[in-house]
């Protein structure tokens, strides 16, 4: 008999109230970028409209931006996939801190790592510098162009897809895997047929991710020179001031990103229920002989995404230093952006449960609407999501305009999509029939969300919550424009000196960064992430 | 007899949905109170106010702002960021706009203000203190400094009377492999959108192929030019007038200096940063003046080595006069008109590679 | 009919449906108080809809469901789970994995003034008293079963709804299962509706038997009845075993190609069903039966399955007693043993 994955409720009820109000709060804010890109795209004029999207140039530049997301999506797995392995299922030495590091690159903006990467490997850059005696003029340029876009931004956002698999593969029923073992299949075979399946909304999310936030970059896209779409909505502002083919450029955008959900929302299939049983945790796979190549590949990856932008960074300090120039200090700043990206995942979290919880246990056309409405934004350039509260705060919310409620909305709305995908991953986690068995035993639907689904959800969330303080933490486009006079993030900060060159002061707001994001990414997410799935679901 | 049966234990220290709850509700009304209110909006300030967009970065403008409050008497509260992001936020807020004064690190996005009608029109009196060719026709911004393209040369390498008179001989075969530029830089593709519109396409295709012939060192800004001419990695290189100023300050005896290129139609263009109003009020107006005179206007001689626009002001030391320079300035307009073109080209003659 | 001799569970003509299909179709059911009644129907037959819908997980199309009196379901009305008292166990326990044994049993008796000694009962009864500290993840799968049972158990409810609760456990597990739930379901006085696809394990569980097909209830009774006398081909199958011969009975006897038989019913055509343990195999030269041979032979050590062959090329399956048996490959008499067969008219 099929079991219809709905549950918690009969069939066709709404959800509880609160949980309703809360997902249509998130969707009412998803649509505001749209809404402001149609009104901006309309606001031209048809015509003009399509001579902007029509241009040649700028279809060129789409097919360079989908390029450059299939090159770090393929990058962004081939490390993800393997590194998530490693950390949650075999006995490799010093797990938990290779576990950490493979998340830490994800603290760094995107500017600044490409930055980092272009100073060290650039065709005369630093490494250039050190092999200069051995005759060595120039390096090829494999930093700057597709190859140094594919790098960098695989090298440093891998880690999206890296949290979501960790905490999916500590999730997982062994007993499967176990069978399959006994029935002789090697390991390889076990991965391929009877693990990688299962990942299957752990990986689906998780690209979705890489693939739209890909589109979205501009800043180390800019800097290793690797002309792509967004570029193209950059230039129609900065040097056409033309927000008209601007704002469709970015429709064109939100169009790619909503083919892209739809896509995942098909590959991911349906949720993947490991059943009502309760499972053994897993035996870690003994690496053997594999562990060498295992460590020399995490730390020849370290060294790319980790030991190179600090010790750029450092670099400066040192040098500031040394040429006795002040190096100033950035605790203010500091505890704006704690604050700020603190709120951001509170509220994100929230919002992406009632979305997620809505979707699953209720689904509804209405339901698939706001979360796939809610994901697709993922793809826009945070300048625009700036814009487009602008157009809406400054007219009619002027009390919030340029406040710190502002700010944090934006930051919501932003990296919403992030929440999302943890949220879901964790909610696939929980079986209806256990919320269901909850309600025979007398429990309403909230008591249920509270008691039973919550707590199994528990480290999914702690990784969403993760996620989006640590990308709020390093956000810069929205922050410029929407903070508050005087409100300094630790991101601001370091654009700021960074831009003019003044280098020195820029270290500190920079090394203030990775220490203060490093910290809550290791509690959040990590941790939870290590213990085995039994002690992890109690206390 | 009762028993109370407790609940089951929900694990310590998991947000449940109910303290989540709550604690972001107290975390949004604590947001929502007065002391995260926009500054501009708190409750009446004693000293009068103006609010700045500045494309200007804070280490640059920072310090004049910081002066001028004290002399002016009023708070000046001032946003830092892109010029182009900033641009755009004005014309979304439109006429919502908590700002009062946009600082502008180019005149393409004053323009574009300008044509938005976004700009009130300043008081003759401010207009006159600058030349026509340094504020908008319609006297709605006016430039504060410029920043004017030279060569940056070794003094112990090449002799000045050698170096290239003009743009143009840049390509012959004498400088092959021996200066440098940085194709990536805004000033650089804004000099060569001046020239294509004053030259023409087929002009600036010969140039750009011409230089990249001539196996220029290809630098990402022009401090790194300044630097590689300093350390004799190249004779010379095309950058703006003020960095070998600002290294000189740092590294008084290197062996660098300015060359104007005297020939050509625009081997100087003067790139200038300006000021409109979007709030008239006298504290706006004030600024402005104030901008413009002499202390502002020193304060961008002397401290950043830009060339001070308003009318009889000197720039530093060791630069020539505005009027000396090979400058032909263009209606900003035009020349945004044919940047995009201009970077197409660039990035077609394989500079950029 | 007072209070306490209402039925526990009355369903009156209920219809359930997905997506307009229905599931479901104008079901009658009354299941008395303290009994157990299994749903015996093949996959897809509307059993687990049914259950569903009786624990607050579905709505009706039509028609009502009402407990201990109380209406909890019908088309204007409907009480959801947690109002209802009305328990269930599933298939694959759904324990909670977060918490022990015992506070998975005492979940569902939180805010009880009797809820120790209530669940102290249940722990004891299903033997599960020296694991209450243990988690689920450590527990076999019989183990699990049975505190999902004591779980739904604990609160006293008035129903017990159990879903396949053996499905997942291997054969030697399941039988000593059942038997263990039988008893305490006993011991508890509850009653209990539980759905199976195993006739085994519905005839040797259950009080009565419900047999279940494309959404409708087809024949309820003790479970002798409804194996001995299914009242139509529909129900023979799902019971199982046993092969359909057509017959004809006139003046008092059946004919069939088995022979012909005394019987009592009504002149007519039919189909005769006929089970292994009907059958009898007889010397050659009886002069009763028809003539069969004995093909294969499948021994059990107590009894033995044969499968004969008729002349005409139909197979039966015969079951006797060991000891009493004729030689593979041999020709035997074919005989319905007195009583036995059951003629079905549809």
């Amino acid at each position: 008999m099929r079991v219809r994955v709905v549950a918690g409720g009969a069939g066709r009820r709404r959800p509880p109230l609160p949980v309703a109000g809360l997902a249509w709060l998130a969707a009412a804010a998803a649509a505001l970028p749209p809404t402001y890109i149609v009104v901006r795209a309309a606001a031209g004029g048809v015509e003009a409209l399509a001579g902007a999207l029509l241009r040649p140039g700028n279809l060129a530049l789409l097919g360079r931006s989908l390029a450059l997301a299939a090159g770090v999506l393929v990058i962004a797995l081939a490390i993800a996939l393997p590194a998530a392995w490693l950390v949650a299922r075999t006995d490799l030495p010093g797990r938990r801190l290779w576990a950490v590091l493979a998340a830490l690159p994800l603290v760094f903006p995107s500017y600044v790592a490409a930055f980092a990467f272009v100073s060290v490997l650039g065709p005369r850059g630093a490494l250039q510098g050190w092999l200069e005696p051995l005759g060595v003029g120039s390096l090829p340029a494999v930093a700057y162009g597709y190859s140094g876009a594919c790098l960098v931004l695989g090298l440093f956002i891998y880690p999206y897809l890296y949290l979501l698999l960790v905490a999916a593969l500590r999730g997982l029923n062994t007993a499967v895997e176990e069978s399959s073992r006994s029935l002789g299949a090697g390991p390889w075979r076990t991965f391929i047929a009877v693990v990688l399946p299962r990942l299957r909304p752990a990986l689906a999310s998780g690209s979705l991710l890489v693939v739209l936030y890909t589109l979205s970059d501009f800043g180390a896209v800019s800097i290793v020179r690797f002309n792509t779409f967004t570029v193209a909505i950059y230039n129609a502002y900065s040097g056409l001031f033309d927000r008209t083919s601007a704002a469709g450029l970015a429709a064109v955008l939100m169009l790619l990103a909503f083919a892209a959900v739809r896509l995942e929302a098909a590959a991911a299939g349906r949720l993947r229920l490991d059943g009502g049983r309760t499972p053994r945790p897993a035996s870690p796979v003994e690496l053997g002989r594999w562990k060498w190549p295992a460590l020399i590949g995490l730390a020849t990856l370290a060294a790319a995404n980790l030991a190179l932008p600090l010790g750029l960074i450092l670099f400066w300090a040192v040098r500031g230093r040394a040429a006795g120039l002040p190096l100033g200090s950035a605790w203010g700043a500091a505890a704006n952006s704690l604050t700020a990206a603190a709120a951001a995942a509170v509220v994100a979290l929230l919002l992406a449960l009632a979305v997620a919880w809505w979707k699953e246990r209720y689904p509804g056309p209405w339901a698939t609407v706001v979360e796939r409405l809610a994901r697709a934004g993922y793809a826009l350039p945070g300048l625009v999501i700036a814009l487009a509260l602008v157009f809406f705060a400054a007219r009619w919310a002027r009390p919030i305009y340029q406040s710190l409620t502002l700010l944090v909305a934006a930051y919501v709305i932003r990296f919403l999509p992030e929440a999302l995908a943890a949220a879901r991953a964790a909610l696939a986690a929980v079986p209806p029939r256990l919320e269901e068995a909850a309600r025979t035993l007398g429990r309403r639907p909230l008591q249920v969300l509270r008691e039973v689904t919550l707590p199994l959800m528990r480290r999914g969330l702690l990784a969403g919550l993760g996620l989006v303080f640590l990308t709020s933490m390093k956000e810069l486009p929205a922050t410029l424009i929407l903070r508050p006079i005087g409100f300094d993030t630790l991101a601001t900060r370091v654009w700021g000196y960074a831009a003019e060159g003044i280098y020195s002061r820029a270290a500190v707001p920079a090394l203030l960064l990775v220490a203060v994001s490093a910290l809550p990414v290791y509690l959040l997410v990590i941790a939870p992430a290590l213990r085995p799935r039994a002690a992890a679901n109690r206390r | 007899m009762l028993h109370h049966e407790s609940p089951p234990a929900a694990p310590a220290g998991v947000p449940t949905g109910a303290r989540l709850l709550v604690a972001s509700v107290a975390m949004l009304v604590a947001l929502l109170t007065p002391a995260c209110r926009p500054a501009a909006e708190q409750a009446a300030a004693p000293l009068p106010q103006v609010v700045v967009y500045s494309g200007r970065s804070e280490s640059l403008a920072g310090p004049l702002f910081e002066r001028l409050e004290e002399s002016l008497g009023m708070q000046i509260m001032v946003r830092y960021g892109g010029t182009a992001e900033l641009a755009a936020t004005l014309m979304e807020e439109g006429e919502a706009t908590p700002a009062h004064v946009f600082l502008s690190q180019d005149a393409a996005a004053l323009g574009a203000l300008a044509r938005a009608d976004l700009l009130a029109a300043l008081p003759a009196a401010v207009l006159a203190r600058v030349a026509p060719e340094f504020r908008s026709p319609d006297g709605e911004w006016v430039g504060l400094s410029g920043r004017a393209r030279c060569v940056v040369y070794n003094t112990e390498r090449v002799r000045r009377e050698d170096l290239p008179a003009s743009l143009e001989q840049l390509i012959e075969p004498r400088y092959r492999g021996r200066f440098g530029i940085a194709p990536t830089n805004g000033s650089f593709q804004a000099h060569l959108a001046v020239y294509y519109t004053i030259a023409g396409r087929a002009a600036l295709e010969e140039l750009l192929s011409g230089l990249e012939a001539n196996e220029p060192g290809r630098y990402p800004k022009n401090s790194a030019i300044v630097e590689a001419v300093i350390a004799g990695e190249i004779d010379f290189g095309l950058v703006n007038h003020y960095y070998l100023l600002r290294a000189l300050v740092e590294n008084p005896d290197a062996p660098a200096a300015n060359y104007f290129m005297p020939s050509g139609p625009v081997s100087s263009f003067v790139n200038l940063s300006g000021v409109g109003v979007l709030r008239s009020t006298p504290e706006s107006l004030a600024l402005v003046e104030a901008l413009l005179a002499e202390s502002a206007q020193s304060y961008f001689a002397e401290e950043t080595f830009e060339y001070p626009l308003s009318a009889g002001l000197a720039p530093a030391a060791g630069l020539p006069p505005l009027g000396d320079l090979r400058a032909r300035q263009l209606p900003f307009d035009e020349v945004a008109t044919r940047l995009e073109e201009t970077l197409e080209l660039i990035a077609a003659s394989g500079l950029l590679g | 009919m007072s209070e306490t001799t209402r039925p526990a569970v009355e369903i009156r003509r209920l219809t359930l449906s997905y997506d307009a299909a229905p599931v479901v179709r104008q079901v009658d059911l009354e299941v008395a108080r303290g009994s157990l009644t299994a749903l015996l129907g093949p996959s897809g037959c509307g059993k687990t809809t049914l259950l569903r819908a009786i624990a607050g997980f579905e709505r009706p199309l039509s028609g009502s469901i009402t407990i201990h009196g109380e209406l909890v379901a019908a088309v204007d009305r409907w009480l959801p789970p947690e109002r209802r008292r009305v328990t269930m166990v599933f298939q694959d326990g759904a324990l909670f994995p977060h918490l022990t044994v015992g506070q998975n049993v005492r979940y569902g008796v939180r805010r009880h003034p009797d809820g120790h000694r209530m669940v102290q009962r249940v722990l004891e009864m299903t033997g599960l008293e020296a694991l209450a500290e243990r988690y689920p993840d450590e527990l076999s799968g019989g183990q699990q079963q049975r505190v999902a049972l004591a779980r739904a158990l604990a609160p006293e409810p008035r129903v017990v709804l159990l879903d396949e609760p053996f499905a997942a456990l291997d054969a030697a597990l399941r039988h000593r299962l059942r038997a263990e739930v039988r008893a305490v379901l006993h011991a508890a006085g509850a009653t209990a509706i539980l759905v199976t696809h195993d006739q085994e394990e519905a005839l040797s569980v259950a009080d009565r038997v419900a047999a279940m097909g494309q959404g409708r209830i087809l024949q309820v009774g003790a479970p002798e009845e409804i194996y001995r006398r299914p009242a139509s081909v529909a129900v023979a199958e799902i019971l199982g075993g046993g092969q359909l011969v057509p017959a004809a009975v006139e003046a008092g006897r059946c004919r069939s190609l088995l022979g012909q038989a005394a019987c009592q019913e009504t002149d007519g055509p039919g189909r005769l069903l006929v089970r292994a343990e009907d059958l009898d195999e007889l010397p050659a030269d009886s002069p009763e039966g028809v003539d069969a041979t004995i093909i294969e032979r499948r021994f059990f050590g107590h009894d033995v399955l044969d499968s004969v062959r008729l002349p005409s090329g139909e197979q039966f399956e015969v079951r006797v007693m060991s000891g009493e048996m004729a030689a593979v490959g041999s020709r035997i008499r074919l005989a319905l043993r007195p009583g036995g067969g059951h003629l079905i008219r549809e």
